[in-house]
């Protein structure tokens, strides 16, 4: 069965010979590659939730950690998802099972991370007054 | 004085702000180095006066940092492309937990650059 969620330009593998098939399965392994290959085992982490926010300046420091942390979680997230969409994509073209095809969007790593970010964002709301 | 007398563009979407494909940017920021968001923190965190001018500077450097990872990430999508291959909308393939938090950043961002010092 096919995800919802597609890379695929096609609409069902049935509208293309399996020659093809194979050439757009080589086509998302290269993507796979690509995206692996720019996976950032180590991305520094700059929120620090140990600091006071009482003031703008302390609130403006805060806010451009958590921006920047923000952003890379983003980057990551978006590139992780794609590589399993594709993986999704690969099997369905090959007729496999999407069994063994991980659905998990966030992995521990990001979601402790997702947590440090809300609770920071929650004391920067609360020094700007809710 | 708040912050939106230097940084005047204060309305932006989520989408917008955080380049959400295929939204791209069309200014390619350099990255700041780490050494000049220091350099800025610690000035801020010496001074006792709340100088606007200095937070505006430390936020537009940040948001370079912001722009430069988004520029990044959309050169990688790029390369996935083919005439057999498309990348699905940011939207859909980001979980809600990330999407709500996007919208908090870009509300308190609004908050900051109103607040007056």
């Amino acid at each position: 069965m096919r995800n919802t969620l597609t890379s695929l330009q096609v609409l069902s593998k049935s509208e293309i010979s399996v020659i093809t098939r194979h050439g757009i399965g080589d086509e998302l392994q290269q993507a796979i590659q690509i995206l692996s290959s720019n996976e950032v085992g180590h991305i520094d982490f700059f929120t620090n939730t140990e600091v006071d926010i009482s003031s703008r300046n302390e609130a403006v420091v805060a806010f451009g950690r958590v921006l920047v942390d923000f952003s890379n979680l983003l980057s990551e997230a978006t590139l992780s998802s794609l590589s399993q969409v594709m993986q999704a994509d690969y099997e369905y073209l090959l007729g496999n099972s999407l069994t063994n095809v991980s659905q998990n969007f966030l992995n521990d790593k990001l979601k402790e991370k997702l947590l440090i970010l809300s609770n920071q964002l929650s004391k920067i709301e609360a020094s700007l007054g809710g | 004085m708040g912050l939106a007398w230097w940084i005047k563009k204060t309305y932006t979407t989520p989408k917008r702000y955080f380049h959400f494909f295929p939204n791209r940017s069309r200014k390619h920021s350099n990255n700041p180095s780490f050494a000049e968001i220091d350099q800025l923190e610690q000035r801020l965190a010496n001074s006792t006066l709340n100088s606007a001018a200095e937070l505006a500077v430390l936020l537009e450097v940040q948001e370079r940092q912001k722009d430069h990872i988004f520029s990044n990430m959309h050169a990688v999508l790029d390369q996935c492309k083919s005439k057999n291959i498309r990348v699905p909308p940011s939207e859909k393939l980001l979980p809600d937990e990330v999407l709500d938090l996007a919208h908090r950043i870009v509300n308190i961002r609004e908050k900051l650059l109103e607040q007056k010092g």
